[in-house]
């Protein structure tokens, strides 16, 4: 999309955030502007940068029935009810078994429908996926996916508040750290010409790994991102009135915000990032987390200068009933599955620049509990999609489920630290050149990192 | 616990322990610094911080005390901390819905507002509870909520919500912009707005959008829901 109201402007090259963080004197600087070289700033095209899309599943999800080890027996003899039966043709309890390549992607799943959709779905002969995720199989095999497991924060804890702090303020153990993660690596990269945009959380409130100085948006709905009013006059006018209201008032607090939020309505409305429709028959759920994924899709598709984007997605706590093949956390991984296949269709040739990372604060204990379901346990999977991903492998050193290998007795140990999973994404794809800031306390030594972003 | 050994024996170590606990001076401080920050500013004054903690400490951990030390301070009836707290989303909605004197048969929908300005009712994940300072508060995506959520409750668009604003403000049809803006900023403002938003609000006024009727009508009506949404809107009204 060209900007076309600032074409005479293309060379200017002002930090919106200098004049913001300035306050009072940079907004004399700023007023002594006419109104539409004003404009002209904040809608000056952003440099095309490399996007990341987060996903929390929030109430942690059961790692070992989303990527099923069905290579290892003990993971069948701890879960007697809610077990996801190994694939037709691979091998239960037989340890690693290389499956035929020529099987791959054409195999079992696409060939015969009649056993598709009541075990695991292949990827490598010892780990599959949930039958819920198949539409995620496909890029897989096309090397667009990449999975680590055994992954997570290595604090002990199982409250879900104290994990999901960690994992989003970045520092597990200490609870001091008044930002998030995502926001420092913003702050380590550089600001000029950075949109209000640049970090978008779907939804009311912003999540911790968001909080912090480098601001970012909270967007609950793409289109409700407007002052509503009857009628558009009225709204044009009204939107006029609390503009200059806020430009001028002397409440630094919220002078900075108005002149954010009247900035970012201005830049949508011009962008009208409703007006791109799903591409390449991609076909989103209709749940909230499918809307969440398609708008993020749109505003990616409007060129507004977005680099992360977060999503949450909850309802993972499955103590009671948890279901395998089907069930509570099977319908999850449904919506879960095609959302994500879907964006990835809808972004096509777009995926170069895109990596889409989930995180869940911890994952549930190897053994089912008394009620088919599970309980707070310790490591967990991550999924990480993107063009420049070195897909189609399952990561991370596989801990084992023998008594004497599970976390304090009950769970999947942890193998591999998620800030190296993410410190490889923000490090290879975002481009942060300093991980110390972002991950303090942390060894950030990229040698270290599981090499899933392709460099 | 603490450097100190306990062995009073079932019930009563837990009870030692919470005597040890409630008369460690880290908690004087932290119930001080709670207590100053959700009556005071978001930062209070350390000095403040420090008598209430004294006063918390001497009496035995009487709240009422405390709260006594903090009212007849200074600092609390400083300059720096009259209007300095930023409405946290329900005090907005609710003092919105009594500045407005809304009827109010439904609140489901303004509970939603609540939600949608960034504070989901009882749903706080935290144990720790929602957020007492502005920055969880004031970002692009809420801000745009409160003001919409001013405009559409002035503006009787809220289901199960009705306003009154004409008679709110006495209102006559003859009355005119001017004294209609003078009356909102008198009420919902207690008059204590700042210049340029008056002149701004004046302004805003003068657009025919506001005056309803066409130019040449005679008598200009003034849309008063546009209008005390606006005023409820202003920088001023975020602040409590």
């Amino acid at each position: 999309m060209s900007h076309e109201c600032c074409e005479g402007v293309r060379g200017l090259k002002f930090s919106r955030r200098y004049f913001l963080k300035q306050g009072g004197v940079a907004l004399v600087g700023m007023s002594a502007m006419p109104a539409f070289l004003q404009r002209a700033v904040a809608a000056t095209p952003m440099p095309n940068r490399k996007q990341l899309v987060v996903l929390f599943q929030r109430g942690a999800a059961d790692g070992l029935n989303v990527v099923v080890p069905f290579g290892e027996s003990n993971y069948y003899r701890m879960r007697p009810t809610i077990a996801i039966p190994a694939p037709k043709r691979g091998g239960r309890g037989s340890g690693v078994v290389p499956a035929n390549p020529e099987l791959r992607g054409s195999g079992f799943v696409l060939a015969n429908p009649e056993l598709n959709g009541d075990a695991a779905i292949d990827l490598d002969g010892f780990f599959g996926l949930h039958p819920s995720l198949a539409p995620l199989e496909p890029l897989f095999h096309k090397n667009q996916l990449a999975i680590v497991h055994a992954a997570g924060s290595p604090d002990p804890t199982r409250s879900h508040f104290d994990a999901q702090d960690f994992m989003e303020s970045g520092t597990p153990g200490v609870k001091a750290t008044e930002d998030g993660w995502l926001d420092r690596a913003l702050e380590t990269l550089p600001e000029e010409n950075v949109s209000p945009f640049r970090a978008v959380a779907m939804g009311p409130n912003l999540p911790r790994m968001l909080r912090g100085s480098a601001g970012a948006i909270a967007l609950p709905d793409v289109r409700q991102f407007k002052v509503m009013t009857q009628s558009p006059a009225i709204g044009q006018m009204v939107e006029g009135g609390f503009e200059a209201m806020y430009a001028q008032t002397v409440d630094q607090a919220l002078h900075g915000t108005g002149t954010e939020t009247f900035e970012a309505i201005d830049l949508l409305r011009k962008a009208d990032p409703t007006k791109y429709q799903p591409e390449n028959g991609a076909l989103y759920p209709t749940s909230r987390l499918g809307q969440s994924l398609q708008q993020i899709g749109q505003l990616l598709k409007a060129n507004i200068g977005v680099e992360v984007l977060f999503v949450d997605c909850g309802g993972w706590d499955n103590h009671v009933n948890e279901g395998g093949v089907q069930g509570q956390l099977s319908n999850l991984l449904k919506d879960l599955g095609q959302g994500l296949a879907a964006f990835h269709q809808d972004m096509g040739d777009r995926m170069q620049d895109i990596v889409f990372v989930t995180m869940s604060e911890f994952g549930r204990t190897a053994k089912e509990n008394g009620n088919r379901g599970t309980d707070h346990g310790h490591a967990n999977c991550m999924f990480v999609m993107g063009g420049g991903v070195r897909g189609g492998q399952v990561y991370g050193k596989w801990p084992g489920l023998a008594d004497h290998q599970l976390n304090e007795g009950r769970d999947l140990a942890l193998t591999t630290d998620f800030r190296s999973v993410l410190g490889e994404v923000l490090s290879k794809h975002i481009g942060v050149a300093d991980l110390k800031p972002v991950f303090p306390g942390f060894d950030n030594n990229l040698h270290k990192f599981p090499g899933l972003i392709k460099t | 616990m603490l450097g100190k050994k306990i062995h009073a024996g079932g019930m009563k170590d837990g009870e030692q322990v919470i005597e040890l606990l409630a008369r460690h001076p880290s908690t004087s401080k932290f119930i001080s610094t709670k207590l100053a920050r959700r009556f005071v500013s978001d930062n209070p004054p350390p000095a403040l911080v420090g008598r209430m903690a004294k006063t918390f400490e001497s009496s035995d951990g009487d709240i009422r005390s405390v709260l006594k030390t903090m009212i007849y301070s200074p600092e609390f009836w400083s300059r720096e901390a009259y209007r300095a707290k930023i409405k946290s989303p329900f005090e907005l909605v609710v003092s919105t819905v009594r500045a407005l004197g809304t009827d109010v048969d439904t609140p489901m929908p303004l509970v939603q507002w609540t939600g949608r300005i960034g504070e989901p009712l009882y749903q706080c994940q935290p144990p720790t509870g929602y957020s007492d300072k502005a920055d969880a508060w004031v970002n692009t995506g809420a801000l745009l909520n409160r003001l919409n959520f001013t405009l559409t409750l002035a503006g009787n668009r809220v289901r199960g919500s009705r306003s009154d604003v004409a008679s709110l403000l006495g209102m006559e049809p003859t009355t005119d912009a001017k004294t209609v803006l003078d009356r909102a900023v008198g009420v919902f403002l207690s008059g204590q707005a700042a210049p340029a938003t008056v002149e701004t609000l004046q302004k805003q006024l003068d657009s025919p959008q506001v005056l309803q009727a066409k130019l040449d009508d005679p008598v200009k009506q003034v849309d008063l829901g546009v209008v005390a949404g606006l005023v409820l809107g202003a920088p001023e009204f975020q602040r409590r």
